[in-house]
């Protein structure tokens, strides 16, 4: 079998490596009000999970650890320190490379990651695979936001081509259904900053959160997307902290 | 002083993106960090935030297509 390739892109500037991992469904692109913002303060990769984007389709089990190795492999040997941000499935992702490569990693940006809220929307994570209309995927999009009008026509275009790829759908069902039995991910000895949307619906955020935890009113899912400028804001302080 | 509003850096893959919507209306006051703009890439929409606290300038309208880092405002 052939083992699960994340593909990396490295997107330039220079200072401690920050690397951004998407969620289910999503790709590099997903961060666009992020990733390239931020490369006067650091070397900013951004990367596709195995299954989605530009990267093969094979995912393995399809588990948060299997797509972790892949991202490893796929990694340059970095000098460090490094900050990885991860959103979602990316946060589990992230949570488990931290442990992959605990020479480098300082320090962990976690949005709305899965495992630790109490429940995920299993809906979402079942439909997401099989969609087919543009209606379908609007309607469906439409819950990982609380301002509607960020599921463009272009992005459910592009989320509906993403599809198309001969095994992406079976490669997604899989990574999904690994996600609906993810067991809470252990958490490393490390700075971590939370970040998650008060108005999340696919992955509500805990009733007992840190107090450390940047909860944003109004923002759903996408908390890089709805609100890029905090988030972005706090992965500026965590590079500051590791340099 | 003013504040130009720019297209911000994309990322490579993308190189302009369409004004989709402006939030605010011309000659509005806005405050820093207030969504003042919707565009949309060939991937995705982004809501562009207020650079500064003032009035508002619009430069470009709804529907043009602006490249990276073109000024599509200003605040003064």
């Amino acid at each position: 079998m052939t083992p699960p390739a994340a593909r990396l892109h490295r997107l330039g500037g220079s200072g401690p490596d920050l690397l951004f991992v998407h969620g289910f469904g999503a790709d590099r692109l997903s961060w666009a009000a992020n990733a390239p913002q931020l490369t006067d303060a650091a070397t900013v990769w951004t990367l596709d999970l195995p299954g989605h984007g530009s990267a093969p389709d094979p995912v393995g089990d399809g588990s948060a650890q299997a797509l972790a190795d892949a991202v490893a492999r796929a990694l340059p040997d970095l000098s460090g320190p490094a900050v990885i941000v991860g959103h979602s499935l990316g946060g589990t992702v992230a949570l488990h490379l931290a442990a992959a490569v605990p020479q480098v990693v300082r320090h962990l940006v976690l949005i709305a990651p899965a495992g630790l809220g109490p429940a995920l929307d299993h809906d979402f994570l079942t439909a997401f695979p099989v969609l087919e209309t543009p209606d379908q995927a609007q309607a469906l999009l439409e819950r990982l936001v609380e301002r509607k009008r960020l599921i463009a026509p272009a992005m459910v275009a592009h989320v509906l081509a993403g599809l198309q790829k001969p095994s992406r759908r079976a490669a997604l069902a899989t990574v999904a259904q690994a996600l609906m039995t993810l067991p809470a991910p252990a958490l490393p000895d490390l700075p971590i900053d939370l970040i998650w949307g008060a108005a999340d619906r696919i992955n509500p955020p805990p009733v007992a959160l840190p107090a450390t935890a940047l909860v944003l009113p109004d923002t759903g899912h996408m908390p890089q997307v709805e609100a890029a400028s905090k988030v972005n804001a706090v992965i500026r302080a965590a590079l500051v902290a590791v340099s | 002083m003013s504040t130009q509003i720019l297209i911000p850096q994309l990322g490579t893959e993308i190189t302009e993106a369409e004004i989709t919507e402006w939030l605010v209306k011309d000659g509005a006051t806005v405050a820093l960090g207030d969504p003042i703009l919707a565009i949309t890439t060939t991937k995705m929409a982004i809501d562009i935030e207020a650079p500064a606290s003032g009035v508002l300038t619009i430069k470009m309208t709804e529907g043009d297509l602006a490249p990276v880092g073109a000024v599509v405002g200003e605040i003064a």
